[in-house]
Parts: structure tokens; C-alpha cells; sequence
């Protein structure tokens, strides 16, 4: 489906639009990576017209709320080796983008999140505000070693917004693997008196190696007062390790 | 005398005009890829290859074979020499001539070879014996020599199996034979496609072709789909350039429109941001306003309520126009976007210019 409509996308991209050039659209297969250390992928690429791309390997930012954002080259980005660099696109053919991860030896164990960074270079177009593109691809690289899985809750509190309560859950990822937590991974029980006013629970994210993240989890009922709050981290699912923890909160 | 003399002469002239012509579709071992981009500037591999394939239930010996390839138009073939054998449902990797280091590596090939395939078109046979082929001028001039097992011609080459050659290929793509190799109707456009390249050897997992029984009565059967859907993200513009034709300063010029697409199939959605150049030659107020988010989309606080947001300017981070949580729209998720200057300084005449970045990223 989603090739179809980028196929879409593409035919409406390369009609004939008078002298205007064409619109810039760009797709890749796969959006992310995941490389262990010594292996390579390759990313196909397609556009609509034919552009120059440049292909670089960057440094991925991942913000509380587990928003990404283009960063200054780590260590996971001079492992990478991007082939071609540079290199024409034409709609009939596509290209493919090859990447391979060189981890050096004294690499430490775990997950090591990079970017390989796909951009367009702007019509030569003299007039106006030149418009291009970039997709950014999650490149994670695995080096072999101990791996250790370590999910906290470092702290729950609670934020008003207008009419709603937010409460905050902040977790650290303590170990050296992503932790990818799935819908609903992130669940708050709100308790008075041994009933169960709601049940929140949070939306999907990735939360990096060594990093913090942030759930938003929205409460629009109508409790106010102190209530118990049950914080569970994780699948839910039988036989499956869960982190629990329970505090007072003012709603 | 003479008549049983001349009735076994006739007997033997029969047998010889029994002796089965070489049908394709009844052989076993057939080539189920070929990949010609090899080294070329996006190429997916190293090196160019041909792939062969045994869907018979015997082993094959190819010692003596060879795989000859001529130009899209030639009929002067290059040879080379098979050997071993391959078993069952088994492949046979045979390496060619690499262009330059760009792509992945093969792997470890079970022949190799220096002939350099062409990307596009050419012809590839694959022949009982080692002697360079000299037909190919015309179509089905190759298919009609009992010593060629198989042939594929692809792109505009002149010969080929069937009514036309299969596609033309590219530096990633080969012609590949469906339903893993096992599918032959001696026809090169049918029995093959253009799809990414996935190069297999002898030591690759084993493919049984399936029989087709006729079902009997009341039998019910089952087939096994598999797929693998692959994570894709995809961007598309309204416009590849924003113009404002002329203004003066102090003026404010109309906003101009500029919807961005994008298609990700992720559950964990994405994030689209921008940044800009500063204008030459020298910068200008230039903003961003958002209508709104598109359906499952959050926009970013600093635009809310039609807020006209300035664009940041390269080296400064980006600004964050929206974020996914969840797979997109099936037709992506339109962000509609305009863009434009608050008033314009007292700037000197002249033509200004700049450009505007956008980015997506997979969360």
C-alpha cells in the first residue's frame, strides 16, 4: 500500500507541469537499519525526477519525548561506509545505497544508533526559495559482548495543562541495548480507596542506549484530590519481567 | 534382403528423428538470475553474476558446462567453464567482472569469471559444453541449438526465449526467475522480472518446486504466503521552488503554499522538520505557518493557532513542524504548510534567493 501511494505521489510528481521543475519526492525501503558489526544492507532509494543525491552518515538526537533530529557525527557514523556518496537517481531505476559498519575492536557492546542522512540538492532554479529534501534512516549497529537490558522509572509527577493532568513518567535506559517499548508498554493505574479511577497508557517509542525518556500520559477525568498511582514497565504479558511502582499523587 | 535392409534404415532414421529436441521446460537446470550492474555507481554488489538453479529432483553434474554471455546485439560469446555438481533444489553462484568497489560483496561464489556484463541488455545462455555459442542474431536462433540449456536474453537483446526478452535491468536490479527459479514457460519476459538482487549459492537453504496434483473430490489443500513488508518513508513536495515575484520594502507579500507528503508505514510514526539557508545577499524574515496537523499527526507546539514561526537558519537546529506516533495515512499524511516574510527591512533592490531544507525521520 504504502508503495502504491508513493507510486501515486510519483506519477502526480512527474505530469507534465509546464517549464516549472519537477517536485521533489524522494522514498526509501527500508526506513530503518539494523547492522551487526562487519555486516551491510543496502537502502533502495526512488524519485520521482531525476536529482543529485548526497548520502552521509550522521549523528542521531533523540529528545525526551523520543523525537529524533539530525546531530553532529558520533562514533556509530565513522563506523559506517556509505557507497555511493554521491550519485544520480532517475525515476525508471532507482538506486540502491549500500552500507556496511566497521566497528573498530575496542567498541563497546551494545547498540550504537547512527544516521544515514539521504538528501536531494535544490534545482538549479535561479528564482525564488530553492526547496529540497532529506530522509534520515535509523542505523542501528550491534557489537558483539555482554548485553545488558536495565529499564528504570526514575521519577512520576504530575503537570496541569488547561483542563487536563499530565503525569509525567521519566524512565532511563541504564542498559546498552534499545529498548523498544510498544503501545502501551508504559501503563499508570490511578487508585482511591481500592478503586480504580483510570487506566492510562502510553504510545510507542524507542528509548536509546544510555539515555532518558519522557511519557506523557493524559488524565481528562473529572477525580481531584490524592489518588495512588501504579506505574507497570512493561510487555504485560504473562511470564514477561515487569517494573512496578507506586506513589501518591495530587490529580 | 534389400527390403528389410531399407525397412531398418527407416527404423533407425526414425529413431533418429525421435531423439527429443531440447525443450527447456523439461530440463532441470536453469539460470534463475542475472545481475550485470556490478561495481557501477549505486550498484547493489560488487560484482556481476549469474545464478543458476536445479528444480529437478536429481543431482546435476555441470562439470564441462559453461554460462556464455553475449552483448545485447552480439553473437560473439564469452564462456565460462562450470564445474561440480548441483544438487536438488540447490543454486550454483557464478561471479563475473566487478566494475568498482561499490556495493556489498558476493557471496562465496561456486565459478568464477572475468566477463563484464552489461547493465541493461545482453544475453545469457547456458550451455552443455564449453565452445563459445555464434548464433544470437535473431530471436530464438539461440534456443534452437540442442546444446543450450537454457537462455535468457534481457533488456533489447536480439535473442531470447519466447516473444520478447525479459526487463531491462538496472545497477539495482536483476532479471529474476519467479517463484524462486522453479517457474519456466521458456519464455524470458514471462519468467522473469526485474527485482532487487539476491544472489544465492550452492550452500544457500534449498527450494523444492512444488508438483500441482489434481485435487481429488472433497480434498481441500493449503499454501504457505509469506511476505516481508519493509519499513518505507517517502516525501513529497507541492512545490520545488517558492516564488514571490517582486515586493517592496515594508510590505508583507502573500503567503504561498507549500503541502509536504509524507508516507511512512512505521508504527512508531516520524518526525519532519526544516531548516533554511539565509538569503543573498543578505537574509530576509522569512516564517512558516501550519493550518494544521494532519489526522493522527501532532503538530509542534511552537505553531499552533496559525502562529508564524521564523525558519531557522543553518547551523541552528531544526525547527520541528510535526511528529507520528503511528503508520500513516495509506495516501501519507498532508502537513499544509505556507510560507512568506513578516514586513520586509529596507533592504537594497536586488534579487534574493535562498533554500528551505525539509527532513523526515523514522522514530
Amino acid at each position: 500500500m504504502i508503495i502504491l501511494a508513493a507510486a501515486a505521489a510519483f506519477a502526480l510528481a512527474a505530469s507534465p507541469a509546464a517549464a516549472r521543475p519537477p517536485r521533489p519526492t524522494m522514498a526509501v525501503t527500508p526506513a530503518r537499519l539494523a547492522l551487526a558489526g562487519g555486516s551491510s544492507a543496502t537502502v533502495h532509494l526512488a524519485s520521482a525526477a531525476t536529482a543529485v543525491v548526497d548520502a552521509q552518515a550522521t549523528g542521531l538526537a533523540v529528545d525526551l519525548r523520543g523525537r529524533p533530529r539530525v546531530a553532529s557525527p558520533g562514533d556509530a557514523a565513522s563506523w559506517l561506509e556509505v557507497a555511493p556518496r554521491h550519485f544520480t537517481v532517475r525515476p525508471a531505476s532507482g538506486a540502491g545505497i549500500s552500507v556496511t559498519a566497521k566497528p573498530p575492536p575496542e567498541a563497546r557492546p551494545g547498540d550504537h544508533v547512527a544516521l544515514l542522512l539521504l538528501t536531494t540538492r535544490p534545482s538549479s532554479s535561479s528564482s525564488g526559495v530553492a526547496v529540497r529534501v532529506r530522509i534520515g534512516i535509523v542505523v542501528t549497529v550491534r557489537v558483539p559482548g555482554k548485553l545488558v537490558r536495565r529499564l528504570v522509572v526514575e521519577r512520576i509527577r504530575l503537570r496541569r495543562r488547561a483542563r487536563e493532568r499530565v503525569i509525567e513518567v521519566d524512565l532511563a535506559n541504564r542498559g546498552n541495548v534499545t529498548e523498544r517499548l510498544g503501545r502501551g508498554w508504559i501503563a499508570v493505574t490511578l487508585i482511591r480507596r481500592g478503586r480504580v479511577l483510570a487506566r492510562l497508557s502510553s504510545l510507542p517509542r524507542d528509548l536509546l542506549p544510555l539515555s532518558r525518556g519522557r511519557a506523557d500520559l493524559v488524565y481528562r477525568g473529572a477525580a481531584r484530590g490524592w489518588v495512588r498511582a501504579l506505574i507497570e514497565l512493561g510487555p504485560h504479558r504473562r511470564g514477561a519481567h515487569t517494573v512496578r511502582r507506586s506513589v501518591r499523587l495530587r490529580l | 534382403m534389400y527390403r528389410i535392409t531399407l525397412l531398418l534404415v527407416f527404423i533407425a532414421a526414425l529413431a533418429l528423428l525421435s531423439v527429443p529436441t531440447v525443450d527447456a521446460a523439461s530440463l532441470d537446470i536453469l539460470v534463475s538470475q542475472v545481475y550485470g550492474g556490478g561495481g557501477n555507481a549505486a550498484a547493489s554488489f560488487t560484482n556481476d553474476y549469474v545464478e543458476l538453479f536445479n528444480r529437478g529432483s536429481a543431482t546435476v553434474d555441470v562439470t564441462g558446462w559453461s554460462v556464455q554471455y553475449a552483448t545485447a546485439a552480439g553473437i560473439s560469446w564469452q564462456a565460462t567453464g562450470l564445474s561440480g555438481s548441483i544438487q536438488p533444489g540447490h543454486y550454483y553462484l557464478v561471479q563475473f567482472a566487478s566494475a568498482a568497489a561499490v556495493g556489498a560483496p558476493l557471496p562465496t561464489p561456486d565459478a568464477i569469471g572475468t566477463t563484464n556484463l552489461a547493465v541493461s541488455g545482453g544475453k545469457v545462455a547456458l550451455v552443455r559444453d564449453a565452445t563459445p555459442l555464434t548464433c544470437g542474431a535473431a530471436a530464438g536462433s539461440c534456443s534452437g541449438s540442442a546444446l543450450v540449456q537454457d537462455l535468457v536474453g534481457y533488456g533489447p537483446a536480439s535473442d531470447f526465449e519466447g516473444s520478447a526478452p525479459a526487463p531491462v535491468l538496472t545497477s539495482s536490479t536483476a532479471a529474476v526467475r519467479a517463484s524462486g527459479g522453479c517457474v519456466d514457460t521458456d519464455s524470458s519476459s514471462a519468467d522473469f522480472i526485474a527485482a532487487a538482487p539476491t544472489p544465492r549459492t550452492s550452500s544457500s537453504s534449498a527450494l523444492a518446486c512444488g508438483t500441482s496434483p489434481v485435487p481429488s473430490a472433497g480434498a481441500t489443500q493449503s499454501a504457505t504466503v509469506d511476505l516481508n513488508l519493509q519499513p518505507a518513508l517517502s516525501i513529497s513536495l507541492e512545490r520545488a521552488t517558492l516564488s514571490f515575484g517582486g515586493a517592496v520594502a515594508g510590505e508583507t507579500p502573500p503567503l504561498i503554499s507549500e503541502r509536504v507528503t509524507v508516507t511512512s508505514n512505521s508504527a512508531l510514526g516520524y518526525a519532519l522538520t526544516m531548516h533554511r539557508s539565509a538569503f543573498q545577499p543578505s537574509d530576509l524574515p522569512f516564517v512558516v505557518t501550519a493550518a494544521a496537523a494532519p489526522p493522527g499527526g501532532q503538530l509542534s507546539p511552537a505553531l499552533a493557532g496559525g502562529a508564524l514561526v521564523p525558519v531557522p537558519i543553518v547551523p541552528a537546529a531544526d525547527l520541528l513542524l510535526g511528529t507520528t506516533t503511528a503508520a500513516g495515512a495509506t495516501a501519507g499524511d498532508v502537513w499544509p504548510l505556507s510560507f512568506g516574510f513578516t514586513a520586509l527591512p529596507a533592504a537594497p533592490p536586488g534579487h534574493y534567493t535562498a533554500s528551505l531544507t525539509f527532513t523526515v525521520i523514522g522514530r
